[in-house]
């Protein structure tokens, strides 16, 4: 019988055993989900914002919250540069109404191009996730509210780990975004599983995704 | 329809802009810088022969400015990407770098015959960056990003739109005619489900590039519904309970 041998690209490899730990957690994780506390205010949001729609969506989703939910931390992707001046902006009118309004803003490396192949964004998921676990531990949110960018996997992973290792257990609500009429995205079918409240804005997924919520158009 | 505002939100959608700022259908002349405002009727690109699918006039004219950018350059022997620029000039024939002519109706000429007299292109980040044109009969304007596009929509008398979330839900917002055109070019194209699903409830009219011109033609916009808003005010109040703020 042949030895086994490495497969060609041990780079892949050893990123994909980095991987191996974390999944293997997942069992526990899906079963410690199921039920959390009530928490009393205010509260600390963590809000991951996409590139494009995404980010009008998650500041429409915003723009009802009572002022219980500060600060906000807004998370976005490295390479994003719109996102940022549509939420000064959001920000800036949000603390004419509420004077104690708190916000902040912190980037990670954007995990997934528009794109960019499947293989490859294993990789820099991988790494984005890496990367995310220190500001997630730094910020320690009590929510995390995403919408569907590559980005929020990364956080909300970063965020499943912390709380598994006892350190802070953040609420998941994963909005699926409005463009989503008849199919997930692709962070949705991957947070279905992993978030606490799953939001789709059409009956067609409402029926196709059982555990869903469906609260009808939202944004 | 005096005004029509052509919007890509923050995605590259060349094949679009192509489309609606053909310069075939406004008697253009190409200038080229190098060649001191010379015109060119150059051979065909190489690439473009035997590539049946790609015959429309808007094609044909893409496939020119692309890889006319790759033709040698004789001045000095040394080989220059071509710069040229689309001006308009009235009574001329209409020359493609390509060297061939257009032989459908582009779309620029169905706009105007249905009254647009103003034609403004938000290009994104587009690689294609038409000329901006000002005359007396007819105004093109040509930017990338602004920080809110409220004002170009409010001023729009039709808005044609990738198929992007926020692009639509905004335009809809404004109770402007919506005419959706979709990338073929996307990773499993998920925005055809929005369009599609908005062309059902009668608030959009769309299409992809190739059927442009045919939905321009025979479009009636009286038929679109008004869309009513999204209710962010139903996710804060679930919110409230779930989190246990009751």
């Amino acid at each position: 019988m042949q030895p086994w041998f490495p497969p060609p690209g041990s780079t892949g490899a050893f990123f994909l055993l980095l991987l191996l730990p974390p999944l293997l957690l997942v069992p526990f994780v899906l079963l410690a989900r199921r039920r959390h506390d009530r928490r009393t205010p205010p509260l600390r949001l963590l809000v991951v914002a996409g590139s494009g729609g995404h980010t009008t969506e998650i500041l429409r989703l915003l723009s009802c919250l009572s002022e219980s939910y500060s600060p906000r931390c807004y998370v976005l992707a490295d390479s994003d540069k719109m996102s940022e001046a549509k939420i000064r902006s959001f920000e800036q009118k949000r603390a004419e109404r509420f004077s104690n309004s708190q916000f902040t803003l912190d980037r990670i490396p954007r995990s997934r191009e528009v794109r960019q192949s499947w293989t490859s964004s294993v990789v820099t998921t991988a790494y984005s996730i890496l990367y995310s676990l220190p500001l997630t531990y730094k910020l320690k949110p009590d929510l995390i509210l995403c919408n569907g960018p590559g980005t929020c996997v990364p956080v909300c992973i970063s965020a499943l780990l912390l709380g598994l290792l006892g350190m802070k257990r953040a609420i998941i609500v994963y909005v699926e975004s409005i463009c989503r009429v008849e199919t997930l995205s692709l962070s949705g079918k991957i947070l279905y599983y992993f978030s606490d409240y799953f939001i789709v804005q059409w009956p067609a997924l409402k029926e196709k995704y059982p555990k869903s919520v469906y609260l009808g158009r939202i944004v | 329809m005096k005004t029509v505002f052509v919007t890509v939100g923050t995605t590259s959608f060349d094949e679009l802009i192509a489309a609606v700022s053909s310069p075939a259908a406004e008697q253009v002349r190409r200038r080229n810088a190098r060649f001191g405002g010379r015109q060119e009727e150059g051979p065909s690109p190489p690439l473009a022969a035997g590539l049946p699918c790609l015959s429309s006039a808007p094609a044909r004219w893409l496939r020119g400015r692309l890889w006319g950018a790759a033709r040698s350059c004789t001045e000095g022997g040394k080989r220059e990407p071509f710069c040229g620029e689309w001006e308009a000039v009235e009574g001329e024939p209409a020359v493609l770098s390509s060297g061939l002519s257009p032989a459908s109706v582009p779309p620029p000429q169905v706009l105007r015959s249905r009254g647009c007299r103003q034609l403004v292109l938000q290009i994104g980040r587009g690689a294609l960056q038409p000329a901006p044109q000002y005359g007396p009969a007819f105004v093109r304007d040509v930017f990338r990003f602004k920080e809110s596009l409220a004002e170009d929509l409010r001023r729009a008398d039709l808005v044609i739109s990738h198929a992007g979330a926020g692009s639509c839900l905004e335009t809809l917002e404004e109770g402007k005619p919506l005419l959706v055109v979709i990338n073929e070019k996307l990773m499993d194209n998920h925005q055809l489900e929005l369009a599609r699903q908005l062309h059902k409830d009668g608030h959009v009219l769309y299409c992809n590039c190739s059927t442009l011109v045919e939905t321009l033609q025979s479009m009636d916009l009286s038929t679109l519904k008004p869309f009513p808003p999204g209710q962010p005010e139903k996710f804060a109040l679930f919110l409230d309970k779930v989190v246990g703020f009751e």
